[in-house]
C-alpha cells in the first residue's frame, strides 16, 4: 500500500551528512538503521530468542522485583484511599487539583511518544522507526493505564465512575457534554481503545513468528491463541497494511485530540494562568517532549542489557534527541508566550497570576522548570550529547522531571485564585508520593513482562526494511551503472 | 515536451513583466484611493500588506525547516523559496515588503489610534503601554526587518557556498542546520511580535496566545502553494523535468494537507477556549467576526480553508496528479485571502455594527498592488537568478538523484 | 477412517512451493497467475508490495467499510448529544422510554456545536478503528485455529525467512501431477503436497 520507493530518500533525509562526506547514508555506520550483515533469519532469531530461549537474566529478575514491589505499594494506597477517601491527599480548598492531575497529565504525555513513533512517523515514512515502535506502543499502553487510574480515583467514589458515561439511567440526566472533563473520558477511553488495538494487530505476526519458533508445547499454545491463526497470506497482508496504515492515520489526529481535550481541561475554565489559547499545541508538543525523554530513559538500558546495539543504532538516539530538542523549543516558545501575553493582556489577574508563579512561593518550581526544560536540554544541539549514552540518559530524565514540574507549575495556580483570603498553600501528603510511585510499579511491572515475554522489536517490518533496503543498494548500483553513461 | 532553462527563464521573465504591470495597475488605484479615501486606504493597504507578508515569511519557515530537514521536496523548492525572501539583490520582495512598510507607518495614527491616541483612563491599555508605545513600535519593525533580511542573507550565502564547493571534505551544512534550527526559534518569536504589532493591536484589547501561530500557519501553506504552482509551471523545462517525479508532488500536496489540518486545528483551538469562556475582553473579537455577514464568511473559512480542501487532498490523485495539485494551490491561495479578509477587516468595524461585508475596491487594489510587485521581483528574480535552478550540487540532493543539463552545464563553465 | 466418507471433496489442501526471496516468489505468483490458476495464495513473513495484483486478485475493499463506520460514530456522536444535551425529546425502545434532559450550562445555547465537537471526533476515530481492527480480523477469516497448511513442517518458515506459494486443490485447473510438473518449473527450493 505504501509507495516504497522513497526509501532512499528518506534514509538520507535526517542524516544531515555532518561529518561532510558525501558517502550515502546507509554506508555510514553511524547512520544505519540495522547494523551489519542482517538478515531476514538473524533479525528474527535476534528478536525471538530475546523471548524464546534466553534464559531469565539476573538482571530482569531484579528489575522486576522492584518494580513488582512498587507495585504493592500503588494497592497499598489505593486500598487505603479506598477506605479513608481523597482526604488522605493533601489536596483541599482551593487547590482541589493537585497530584492527581499533574500525573495524569505527566503519565498521558508520556503515552503520546508512542503513538507518534508509530503513526506519524509511519505516515512520513521514516523507516528509522521501525525498531523502537513497538516498545513505544507497549509503554503507550502502560502510560495510559497508570495515567486513566488518576482521574478514576480523584472522582472520591471510584465505584461509581460508570456514572460518566452516557447510559439511560433511572435518575433520567444525562452526562455534561459541555464540560471538558467530559471530553477527557471520551477522549482517555477512545486513546486506551485505538492504542491497545493498533499494537495488537501489529503484534498478531510476530506472535505467529513466536508460535511457528516455540519449542515447548505452552509456549505453542499460548502464542498460537495469540496469534488468531495467522498466516502471511498475501490477502491478510493486504487487509493488514491497509489497516494498519489507516489506524495510523487515524492515530494522528487522536493523539493531538487527546492532549488538546486535556488542555482544554485547563484552558476552557476562566482561571488566569489556565485560560489561554496556546496550550493545546503547546500541551501536545511537551507531551511528545516528555514522551521521548520517558522512551529513551527505558531504551537505553535495555539496549545495553540485551546487546540490541545492531537493531537500535546510534541514529535512533541521534534522531530521537533531534526531536526532543525540537519539541523543547516548541516548549519554550510557549512559556515565552505565556509570559508575554500575561502582560501584554493588561489585566490585574492575569500579571498577578503570573507574578504568583514565578516569585511567589512555588518560584522556585517554575525556575526549576526553565532549568530543566529549557536550559539544559540545549545541550542537545551538540552531537555529541545526541549519541552518548550516558549524557543522553540523563538530559532524558531531567527533561522528564522538567515535564512533571510543567504541570505541578500550571496545577498550583489554584492556589491563588481572585480572592486573597481564599489563597491556600498545596502540599502533597506521603499518600500522593506513594500513589505517584506506585504508578511507576504498574508501569515498569508491565514493561518487564512485556520485554520477557512479547517480542520487542517489531520483527517483521525488520524484514521487511531489509528487504528494501536491499532492493534500493541493488537500484543504486543500476543508478550509478548510468550516470556513468551520462558523464561519457 | 522537454524544453531548455533559457526558454524557462524567458518565461520567468515574461511573467515578471506582467505581474510589473498588473502591480503598476494597483499601485495606480491604491494612489488614487488614498487620495479620494485615504482612511479606507489605510484599512485595505494593511489587508493586502498583511497578505502579503504571511506569505513572504511563509518561505522564510519553509527555508528553515528544509534545511534541517533535507527532503527531496525542498531542494525542488529552494530556489522559489530564496526568489521570494532574499535572492541577492536588492530587488527582492523581503526588502519591497521591508520598503512597503512605509505607507503602514504614515497611516499608523488612523489604524492604531487604540492605542497610539489618549487612552481617556483606560487601565487596560495604559498596562499595555510598556509594549504598545510608539517608539518601541518603530524600533521592533526595524529589527525584525533587519532580522529577517540577516537571516535569509546568511543562509543564502552558506548554501551558495556550499553548492559551490565540490571540495568534498569540506562542508558548512553544520553551520547551516544550526542557524536555521537557531533562527527558526527567533523567527517565530520575531512572527508572532511582528503579527501582534501590525495585527493583533488593531483591536488593542484583545489577545490570544495563539495568533501568531494562526497567521503564520496560514502564510506557510500559501507559501507552499505558490512553490507548488510555480513547480508545476516549470515542470515541462529542464532542470526541472529531469528531476521532478510523482513522489515530490506527492510530498508537496502531503504537505498542504497536513498544514490545512493544522490551520483547523489551531483556528479551532482559539474559537473553542474563547467561545466557552465567554470573557468580555476576548469575546468581542469573535463577536465582530460571528455577527451579520461576518457569519457566513467564517462558516465558508470552515467549509473552504478546511472541509473541501481536506476533502480533496486526502485523496492520492490529487496530490500525485500534477495539474490537479497546481489547482488545488490555486485554490489555496484564494482562501488565503478570504481568512486574512476574515481576520483583518472586521476590525475596524464595531461589535453590533458590523452586519455590513466591509468590502472595499481598494482591497482588491491592495492585494494586485503589491502582490503585482511582489511577483514582479519574484519573477525577475528567478529569471536572472546566477545559479542554475535547482540546487544540483548540494551534497545531501546530489545523493538523491544525479541530473546533468545545459543548465548547469553554463553555470559551472 | 473419515477419508472415505468424504467423496466430494478433494483428498489434499493443495500442493505449495518453497521459495527464499520475495522476487522469486513474486515471478512465481505471476507465472502461476498467467498459466490460468485462479485458486491460488502467496505466504511470507512480512508485506510484498504488489502481490495481490501478481496473484491477480482484487485489493481489500476495507478503506470503505472504515470509512461507513467513522461517518456512524460521527453520526452517533451528533445525536448522542444533540438529543441527551439540546431536547428533551422522548424516545421509546421496546417497553421502555428514554428522555433527553437539556440544561442551560453557562448560558451557552442549548445546540452548542463547539462543545460538541470534541466527543464527536473521539466518536468517529473509535468506530473507524473498530472496523479497521475488526474489519482486518473478519475479513480475513480469523482466528481460525486449525488450518490445513499448519501440517507442514516446512511451512512454518512462511512466518520467519521462507516465502511460499500455494495452488489450491479446488482450483478447476488442479491436477496433481501436472501441476507438480509445473510448480517444478518455477525453480522451487522444494514442493510439497499438503494434507487436509
Amino acid at each position: 500500500m505504501a509507495d516504497r520507493s522513497h526509501i532512499k530518500g528518506s534514509l538520507d533525509a535526517g542524516s544531515g551528512s555532518s561529518s561532510g562526506k558525501l558517502t550515502p547514508s546507509y554506508l555510514d555506520p553511524d547512520y544505519r538503521v540495522f547494523g551489519d550483515g542482517m538478515t531476514y533469519k538473524s533479525v528474527t532469531d535476534k528478536v525471538t530468542d530475546i523471548v524464546l530461549k534466553l534464559k531469565t537474566s539476573k538482571g530482569w529478575w531484579l528489575g522486576f522485583g522492584i518494580s513488582f514491589m512498587a507495585l504493592q505499594v500503588l494497592v497499598i494506597s489505593i486500598i487505603y484511599l479506598l477506605i479513608k477517601g481523597p482526604g488522605i491527599w493533601g489536596v483541599n480548598n482551593p487547590s482541589m487539583w493537585g497530584f492527581a492531575i499533574i500525573n495524569f497529565v505527566w503519565w498521558i504525555g508520556i503515552g503520546h511518544a508512542g503513538t507518534l513513533i508509530s503513526a506519524i512517523l509511519l505516515l512520513v515514512q521514516q523507516d528509522w522507526r521501525t525498531s523502537i515502535n513497538r516498545f513505544a506502543e507497549a509503554m503507550t499502553v502502560f502510560a495510559v493505564m497508570c495515567a486513566g487510574l488518576f482521574p478514576l480515583l480523584h472522582v472520591g467514589r471510584p465505584w461509581l465512575a460508570y456514572w460518566m458515561l452516557p447510559y439511560p439511567s433511572t435518575m433520567g440526566i444525562w452526562p455534561q457534554f459541555r464540560s471538558p472533563l467530559l471530553w477527557d473520558v471520551f477522549a482517555i477511553s477512545t486513546y486506551l481503545t485505538v492504542s491497545v488495538l493498533f499494537w495488537y494487530l501489529g503484534l498478531v505476526p510476530d506472535l505467529a513468528t513466536l508460535r511457528d519458533r516455540a519449542v515447548k508445547k505452552a509456549k505453542k499454545v499460548i502464542y498460537g491463541f495469540l496469534a488468531l491463526g495467522w498466516r502471511g497470506s498475501a490477502k491478510h497482508w493486504d487487509r493488514f497494511t491497509t489497516a494498519y496504515l489507516i489506524l495510523a492515520g487515524l492515530s494522528t489526529p487522536l493523539v493531538l485530540s487527546v492532549h488538546s481535550i486535556v488542555s482544554l481541561d485547563f484552558a476552557v475554565s476562566n482561571l488566569p494562568g489556565w485560560h489561554t489559547t496556546i496550550f493545546p499545541p503547546y500541551f501536545v508538543a511537551g507531551a511528545v517532549y516528555s514522551g521521548f525523554a520517558m522512551v529513551l530513559t527505558v531504551m537505553i538500558p535495555v539496549r545495553h542489557v540485551f546487546g540490541l546495539h545492531d537493531i537500535l543504532t546510534l541514529r535512533h538516539l541521534n534522531n530521537m534527541s533531534k526531536v526532543m530538542l525540537a519539541m523543547g523549543l516548541v516548549v519554550a516558545y510557549g512559556y515565552a508566550m505565556e509570559a508575554f501575553f500575561a502582560f501584554y493582556s493588561g489585566g490585574q489577574y492575569e500579571i498577578q497570576a503570573f507574578q504568583n508563579r514565578v516569585f511567589g512561593p512555588y518560584g522556585w518550581s517554575y525556575w526549576a522548570l526553565i532549568l530543566c526544560n529549557v536550559a539544559i536540554p540545549q545541550l542537545l544541539w551538540f552531537r555529541r550529547f545526541r549519541v552518548t549514552l550516558v549524557p543522553l540518559w540523563m538530559i532524558s530524565n531531567i527533561i522528564n522531571i522538567g515535564m512533571w514540574l510543567e504541570r505541578y507549575v500550571i496545577v498550583i495556580t489554584l492556589t491563588r485564585d481572585f480572592m486573597t483570603s481564599s489563597w491556600g498553600y498545596y502540599v502533597p501528603t506521603i499518600w500522593d508520593w506513594s500513589l505517584y510511585l506506585g504508578t511507576f510499579g504498574l508501569f515498569f511491572t508491565c514493561t518487564f513482562l512485556f520485554i520477557r515475554f512479547l517480542p520487542m522489536i517489531n520483527v517483521f517490518e525488520m524484514r521487511e526494511l531489509i528487504h528494501h533496503v536491499k532492493h534500493h543498494e541493488h537500484h543504486d548500483k543500476a543508478g550509478h551503472g548510468t550516470e556513468v553513461e551520462v558523464s561519457h | 515536451m522537454n524544453r531548455s532553462s533559457t526558454e524557462l527563464r524567458a518565461k520567468y521573465a515574461a511573467m515578471s513583466r506582467t505581474a510589473m504591470i498588473a502591480g503598476l495597475i494597483g499601485v495606480i488605484g491604491l494612489v488614487v484611493g488614498w487620495i479620494v479615501e485615504a482612511d479606507k486606504f489605510y484599512q485595505s493597504y494593511i489587508f493586502g500588506y498583511a497578505y502579503w507578508i504571511t506569505i513572504t515569511l511563509g518561505m522564510i519557515g519553509w527555508m528553515l525547516l528544509h534545511n534541517m530537514t533535507a527532503g527531496k521536496w525542498g531542494f525542488t523548492i529552494r530556489r522559489f523559496l530564496q526568489a521570494g525572501t532574499f535572492n541577492g539583490g536588492f530587488l527582492t520582495p523581503l526588502l519591497l515588503m521591508a520598503v512597503l512598510i512605509i505607507p503602514i507607518i504614515i497611516g499608523s495614527g488612523e489604524l492604531y489610534d487604540k492605542w497610539m491616541g489618549a487612552h481617556d483612563g483606560d487601565h487596560v491599555l495604559e498596562n499595555k503601554t510598556f509594549y504598545l508605545n510608539e517608539p518601541f513600535w518603530y524600533a521592533r519593525m526595524v529589527f525584525y526587518f533587519l532580522f529577517w533580511i540577516f537571516l535569509t542573507m546568511t543562509l543564502k550565502r552558506l548554501l551558495n557556498r556550499e553548492e559551490r564547493t565540490l571540495d568534498t571534505s569540506f562542508s558548512n551544512m553544520r553551520t547551516i542546520q544550526r542557524l536555521s534550527g537557531g533562527g527558526l526559534v527567533l523567527f517565530l518569536l520575531t512572527v508572532n511580535f511582528s503579527m501582534t504589532d501590525w495585527m493583533m493591536s488593531l483591536e488593542p484589547h484583545w489577545f490570544s496566545t495563539i495568533y501568531g501561530v494562526i497567521l503564520l500557519i496560514g502564510g506557510v501553506i500559501s507559501a507552499i502553494a505558490l512553490c507548488i504552482v510555480m513547480t508545476v509551471s516549470s515542470s515541462k523545462y529542464a532542470p526541472f523535468s529531469k528531476y521532478l517525479d510523482t513522489k515530490t508532488y506527492h510530498d508537496l500536496g502531503n504537505l498542504m494537507f497536513a498544514l490545512t489540518v493544522f490551520w483547523a486545528y489551531v483556528s479551532f483551538s482559539q474559537y473553542i477556549i474563547i467561545w466557552s469562556a465567554n470573557l468580555a475582553e476576548e469575546a468581542g473579537w469573535y463577536l465582530k467576526r460571528t455577527e451579520g455577514i461576518n457569519e457566513y464568511i467564517g462558516y465558508g473559512l470552515l467549509v473552504f480553508h478546511f472541509i473541501f480542501p481536506f476533502l480533496v487532498l486526502i485523496q492520492r490523485k490529487w496530490k500525485r496528479d500534477p495539474n490537479r495539485l497546481k489547482r488545488m494551490a490555486i485554490y489555496i491561495l484564494a482562501v488565503h485571502f478570504i481568512d486574512i479578509f476574515w481576520q483583518i477587516k472586521p476590525a475596524f468595524q464595531r461589535v453590533g455594527e458590523a452586519s455590513g461585508l466591509n468590502i472595499h475596491w481598494l482591497d482588491f487594489a491592495a492585494v494586485l498592488g503589491i502582490g503585482g510587485l511582489w511577483l514582479w521581483l519574484f519573477l525577475g528574480g528567478l529569471a536572472n537568478m546566477k545559479e542554475p535552478l535547482l540546487p544540483a550540487h548540494d551534497p545531501r540532493m546530489k545523493g538523491a538523484k544525479p541530473i546533468a543539463d545545459e543548465d548547469l552545464a553554463t553555470v559551472n563553465a | 477412517m473419515s477419508h472415505e466418507q468424504e467423496t466430494h471433496r478433494p483428498e489434499s489442501y493443495g500442493m505449495i512451493a518453497e521459495f527464499d526471496s520475495p522476487e522469486t516468489l513474486m515471478a512465481a505468483a505471476e507465472k502461476t497467475r498467467d498459466a490460468g490458476y485462479s485458486r491460488i495464495d502467496a505466504y511470507s513473513s512480512f508485506p510484498i508490495e504488489g502481490m495481490v495484483e501478481a496473484l491477480g486478485q482484487k485489493r481489500t475493499g476495507l478503506p470503505k467499510l472504515i470509512l461507513l463506520f467513522g461517518f456512524i460514530g460521527m453520526c452517533t456522536g451528533l445525536f448522542l448529544q444533540g438529543w441527551t444535551a439540546a431536547s428533551n425529546l422522548g424516545i421509546t425502545i421496546g417497553p421502555y422510554m428514554f428522555y433527553g434532559y437539556s440544561m442551560n450550562i453557562g448560558g451557552r445555547p442549548m445546540l452548542s456545536f463547539p462543545n460538541f465537537i470534541p466527543v464527536t471526533f473521539e466518536l468517529t476515530i473509535l468506530f473507524s478503528a473498530l472496523a479497521a481492527f475488526f474489519g482486518t480480523f473478519i475479513l480475513s477469516k480469523l482466528p481460525m485455529p486449525y488450518h490445513p497448511l499448519f501440517n507442514s513442517e516446512r511451512f512454518s518458515l512462511a512466518s520467519q525467512d521462507k516465502f511460499f506459494l500455494c495452488i489450491e486443490a479446488r482450483d478447476p485447473q488442479y491436477e496433481k501431477g501436472k501441476t507438480e510438473e509445473f510448480l517444478e518449473g518455477l525453480n522451487p527450493d522444494s514442493i510439497e503436497e499438503i494434507g487436509h
